[in-house]
C-alpha cells in the first residue's frame, strides 16, 4: 500500500484544531484547578473572615493582636480608594484611629525632664503636619511608623526613614531653628545647640568642681583620698548609699527644680539634693544662733519663709525656757527707762518675748543670707539681704540645674556608667564655675557612635536617629483598658 | 513568535514604560515623606497599570479563540501579550516597593515571577526552537497530526508486509485497525502470496518482532529500531535476506521507520516548545484571580 497524497488527505483528520488534544485537555485542566484552587482559598479565608490574608505583612510587636482586625486601624470602608481621592482625609481618619488607643497612653519626657501625657501632635514637635510651601499635608502615623514590617517595634524606625525629609529640609521649614541637611548623626548631624550657641549654664548652684575634686579636701571620708564624681552624680535608680549625704535629715521639695520622675531616674543622672550631696560636709547651722542658745542647732534647708518659721518656734522655746534671762536684760533696760512697761503684764511678757525672738532672728538671718560661707556659698539670693528691709525676706533662686541638656534627645547616663566620667567631661576637675558647661561636643559622642568607629573586632555602637531622638518614654497609662480577652482578639465589642 | 525588527516599537515602548515607572518611583522616594508603597500615589498608578497590562495578557487567549472582538491582528496581540506581560513584572515590584507584602502578596508575586519567567523561557524557546526545526525537519508534521500519522503508518506497515507476506496472526491489534481504516475486508488486505519467495519468513519475523512494536510505541522502550544507525544496519540486513523482489518493501518499511522516529523528535522538540505553557497558562489564570481580589481589598482598606 504505497502512500500518496491523496491519501493522506482523505485519511487525516482535517478537525484536529477543534478537538481537544491531550496537552489542551491538560492545559484546560490545570488552568481550572489552578483558578479554582486560588478562589477557593480567598474564599474559604473570607468566609472564616481570616482577614490576615489581606494583610500587607506581619504586624508589629505591639499590634500582632491586631492581626485579624483590619478595620481597627483601617476605619474607613474603601479606605485605599478614598485615599486615591483625597490623601490627607484619608491620612486624618488612620491616625484618629491610632490616637483612639494612643493618644494619651504614651507618656512622652519633657525638656524639664519630667514625664506628662500630651497630645500626639505636641509630643511629636512638627511631625504631625509638613507645611510645604504650597500646601499642608497632614502626615499620617504610618508614614514614620511603618505597620506590616514584621514583629518588630513602630519606635524604632530606621534611618532611612528619617533621613527621608531629613536630608532637605528647605521646603518644608519655615524658621531655621533645626538643620536643614542631616543625613547622618556620624557625619553631618550638627552640633548639639548648648556647645554651637555656647549657652549657659542655667543652674543657680554655685559649685566650684575643682575644690571638691582636691586631694585632701576637709571633710572626706577616711578612706578617701579625694572626692569622686560618682559621690555625687549617679544615674539608675538603685545604688549604695551616698557618702556625703545625711539620709536622715528631712527636706522639703520646695528647693528642687524639677521633681524627677521614677521612669527618668534610670537614664539620667539623680538630682543634686542637698540631704543626698551635701548635708555630710555643709551643715546648715549657724553660729550666730548656737552662741545664743548654747548649743548647736540644725537648720531646715529649705526656702527663708520656712527657715524663719524655725528660727522663731526654736527662739521662742529657749526664751520661754529662759524668761529670767529676760527679765534680767529688761530690768537693765528699765532702770535706764523709768517709764517701762511692768513685767508682771502677761501681754507685756509677750510682747518682750516676741521683741526679743525678732531682734536673735534678725541676727541669725543676717549671717545665713550675708555671710558668704552659709547660703551664699552655693545659692543665688536676690536680692542681697544688704538690700531688704530687716524683717523682709530674701529669695534664694531655686537650683534649676538642668536634668537633660539635649532638649531634643534623649541621653541615657546609666548605660554610659562602664565609661570613666572624664572620658566625656575632661574638663571637670580643673572647672571653677559652675557656669561652665561641661557637656561633651558631638565629636566625643562619634568616638563611639559613628561609623568610624566601627572596628571588624569590635563592632561599633549604634547610631541610628531613633536611639536619641526617640521622643517617647514609657507608657504612663492605658487609654484602652478594660477590655475582656475575648473582646481584644476579635476585636468585636 | 519570533522576536525580530516588528518587535521594535513594542521594546522601545517597554522600556519607555518602565523608565517612566522608574522615573515616577525615584522622584517619589526623593520628595514625599511617606516611604513608598503600594498605597501611595505612584504605588496605586503602577499598581492599576501592572494589572491592567496583565489583564491585556491574560485575555490572549480569549482573544485567539474569537471570544473578543477582533481588534488588531494576533501577532499584535501576541506582541502586546510578550511585552505587556514582561513589563508587568518591574511595574509590580515598583508597586509594592520590592517588598512582597502578606500572605497574599507573595503569593501573588512568587506567580508572576514564575509566570514572566516560563513567559521569558516560552519566548526564547518560540525564538529558536521552530528556526531549527524547520532545518532539522523537512517533513515536518502538525504536531497535533503526529498520533494519526503513527496510526496510519501503523496501518500502511502492516497492510504492506500482509500484502506481501500474507497473514499474521501475531499482529491481532493492526489486522483490527488496517480493517478499519481501510474499510475493507482483512482477507484482502492479507494478501498471501502465489508463490512464497526466499526470505518471506523473515521480513514477516522482523515485522512482528521489530518493526509493530516500535511503529505501536516509537518512544517507549530501548527498541533497536529507534537509533537511526542500527535501524539502517537492521534494514540494510533485512534487505540482504529477502528476494529482490521485496526490496522496495524493505525499503518502504525502512521509510516509514524513519518518519516515525522523525516525528518522535519532532514531538520531543514539540514539548519543549509548548511544555512551559502547562506552567505559564495555569498559573495565569491563579494570578488573574488572586490579583483582583488583592486590588479591590486594597482598595476596601
Amino acid at each position: 500500500m504505497k502512500r500518496t497524497s491523496r491519501k493522506i488527505w482523505d485519511l487525516f483528520e482535517l478537525k484536529y484544531p477543534h478537538r481537544l488534544s491531550r496537552f489542551r485537555a491538560w492545559k484546560r485542566y490545570l488552568s481550572a484547578s489552578a483558578a479554582t484552587i486560588a478562589a477557593v482559598w480567598v474564599g474559604v479565608a473570607a468566609v472564616r473572615e481570616d482577614q490576615s490574608l489581606h494583610s500587607s505583612g506581619p504586624m508589629s510587636l505591639g499590634h500582632t493582636v491586631l492581626t485579624n482586625q483590619c478595620a481597627a486601624c483601617h476605619v474607613q470602608p474603601w479606605q485605599g480608594l478614598a485615599g486615591i481621592l483625597d490623601g490627607n482625609h484619608r491620612n486624618q481618619e488612620m491616625n484618629k484611629a491610632c490616637l483612639s488607643c494612643h493618644a494619651n497612653s504614651i507618656g512622652y519626657e519633657t525638656a524639664e525632664g519630667s514625664i506628662a501625657s500630651r497630645s500626639w501632635s505636641a509630643w511629636h514637635e512638627g511631625h504631625d503636619s509638613i507645611a510645604t510651601k504650597n500646601s499642608s499635608e497632614t502626615v499620617a502615623c504610618a508614614s514614620c511608623h511603618i505597620e506590616h514590617e514584621g514583629p518588630g517595634r513602630l519606635v524604632e524606625m530606621s534611618d532611612a526613614r528619617c533621613v527621608r525629609c531629613h536630608t532637605d529640609l528647605t521646603e518644608r521649614v519655615s524658621n531655621g531653628r533645626f538643620a536643614h541637611v542631616v543625613t547622618s548623626f556620624s557625619t553631618d548631624h550638627p552640633e548639639f545647640d548648648v556647645i554651637a550657641d555656647k549657652l549657659p549654664d542655667v543652674g543657680t548652684i554655685k559649685l566650684n568642681h575643682n575644690v571638691h575634686m582636691a586631694k585632701k579636701l576637709r571633710g572626706l571620708l577616711p578612706s578617701r583620698e579625694q572626692m569622686s564624681c560618682d559621690d555625687c552624680h549617679r544615674a539608675g535608680l538603685g545604688g549604695y548609699d551616698w557618702p556625703y549625704g545625711r539620709s536622715s535629715l528631712h527636706e522639703s521639695n520646695d528647693m528642687r527644680a524639677v521633681p524627677q520622675e521614677p521612669q527618668l531616674q534610670a537614664a539620667y543622672m539623680n538630682e543634686i539634693r542637698y540631704s543626698k550631696h551635701c548635708a555630710g560636709c555643709h551643715d546648715m547651722a549657724s553660729s550666730t544662733l548656737s552662741s545664743m542658745l548654747g548649743r548647736s542647732v540644725a537648720l531646715p534647708h529649705t526656702q527663708p519663709e520656712a527657715v524663719r518659721t524655725v528660727l522663731n518656734g526654736v527662739l521662742t522655746s529657749y526664751i520661754e525656757g529662759n524668761l529670767e534671762e529676760l527679765m534680767a536684760n529688761e530690768n537693765k533696760s528699765r532702770s535706764r527707762r523709768p517709764t517701762a512697761i511692768a513685767p508682771e503684764s502677761k501681754a507685756v511678757t509677750n510682747q518682750l518675748v516676741l521683741e526679743w525672738v525678732r531682734k536673735k532672728r534678725s541676727l541669725v538671718e543676717q549671717e545665713l543670707y550675708r555671710d558668704a560661707k552659709r547660703c551664699l556659698l552655693c545659692h543665688a539670693i536676690e536680692p542681697t539681704a544688704d538690700a531688704v528691709e530687716e524683717e523682709a525676706l530674701p529669695i534664694v533662686s531655686k537650683g534649676d540645674i538642668p536634668a537633660r541638656w539635649l532638649m531634643h534627645a534623649s541621653f541615657n547616663h546609666e548605660k554610659h556608667r562602664v565609661l570613666d566620667c572624664l572620658e566625656c567631661h575632661p574638663q571637670a576637675p580643673d572647672s571653677t564655675s559652675s557656669a561652665e558647661v561641661m557637656m561633651p561636643a558631638i565629636e566625643t559622642c562619634r568616638r563611639c557612635h559613628s561609623e568610624r568607629a566601627v572596628k571588624p573586632d569590635w563592632g561599633g555602637v549604634s547610631y541610628g536617629c531613633v536611639m536619641c531622638h526617640s521622643y517617647h518614654m514609657p507608657p504612663v497609662g492605658p487609654a484602652v483598658s478594660g477590655l475582656k480577652l475575648d473582646s481584644l482578639l476579635s476585636g468585636k465589642k | 513568535m519570533r522576536i525580530d525588527q516588528s518587535h521594535r516599537s513594542w521594546f522601545v515602548a517597554t522600556l519607555l514604560i518602565a523608565a517612566g515607572a522608574g522615573a515616577a518611583y525615584i522622584y517619589f522616594v526623593m520628595t514625599s515623606h511617606q516611604p513608598p508603597a503600594g498605597d501611595t500615589w505612584v504605588g496605586l498608578v503602577l499598581g492599576v497599570l501592572s494589572y491592567l497590562f496583565i489583564l491585556f495578557a491574560g485575555s490572549l487567549g480569549v482573544r485567539r479563540k474569537g471570544l473578543l472582538l477582533r481588534i488588531g491582528s494576533m501577532s499584535c496581540w501576541m506582541k502586546g501579550h510578550l511585552w505587556l506581560g514582561l513589563l508587568s513584572l518591574p511595574l509590580v515590584l515598583l508597586h509594592g516597593a520590592f517588598a512582597f507584602g502578606g500572605m497574599l502578596t507573595i503569593v501573588i508575586m512568587t506567580l508572576l515571577i514564575v509566570i514572566v519567567v516560563s513567559g521569558i523561557i516560552g519566548a526564547v524557546f518560540q525564538h529558536l526552537i521552530p528556526k531549527s526545526m524547520s532545518a532539522e525537519f523537512p517533513n515536518e508534521f502538525t504536531f497535533d497530526q503526529i498520533g494519526r500519522l503513527r496510526d496510519i503508518t501503523r496501518v500502511e506497515a502492516f497492510a504492506l508486509v500482509a500484502g506481501h507476506c500474507g497473514t499474521m496472526p501475531e499482529a491481532d491489534l493492526e489486522r483490527e485497525e488496517a480493517v478499519r481504516y481501510t474499510g475493507k475486508a482483512i482477507e484482502k488486505i492479507e494478501k498471501s502470496a502465489e508463490q512464497p519467495l526466499p526470505g518471506q519468513d523473515e521480513l514477516k519475523r522482523f515485522y512482528v518482532d521489530e518493526v509493530r512494536s516500535y511503529l505501536r510505541e516509537p518512544d517507549a522502550g530501548k527498541k533497536p529500531l529507534r537509533v537511526a544507525l542500527r535501524a539502517e544496519f537492521m534494514f540494510e540486513n533485512l534487505r540482504l535476506s529477502v528476494d529482490p523482489a521485496m526490496h522496495e518493501v524493505v525499503q518502504e518499511l525502512a521509510r516509514m521507520c524513519s518518519e516515525v522516529r522523525e516525528t518522535v523528535h519532532q514531538a520531543r522538540r514539540h514539548r519543549l516548545l509548548h511544555v512551559w505553557l502547562l506552567v505559564h497558562v495555569p498559573l495565569s489564570m491563579a494570578l488573574l484571580v488572586l490579583m483582583t481580589v488583592h486590588a479591590v481589598a486594597a482598595l476596601y482598606y
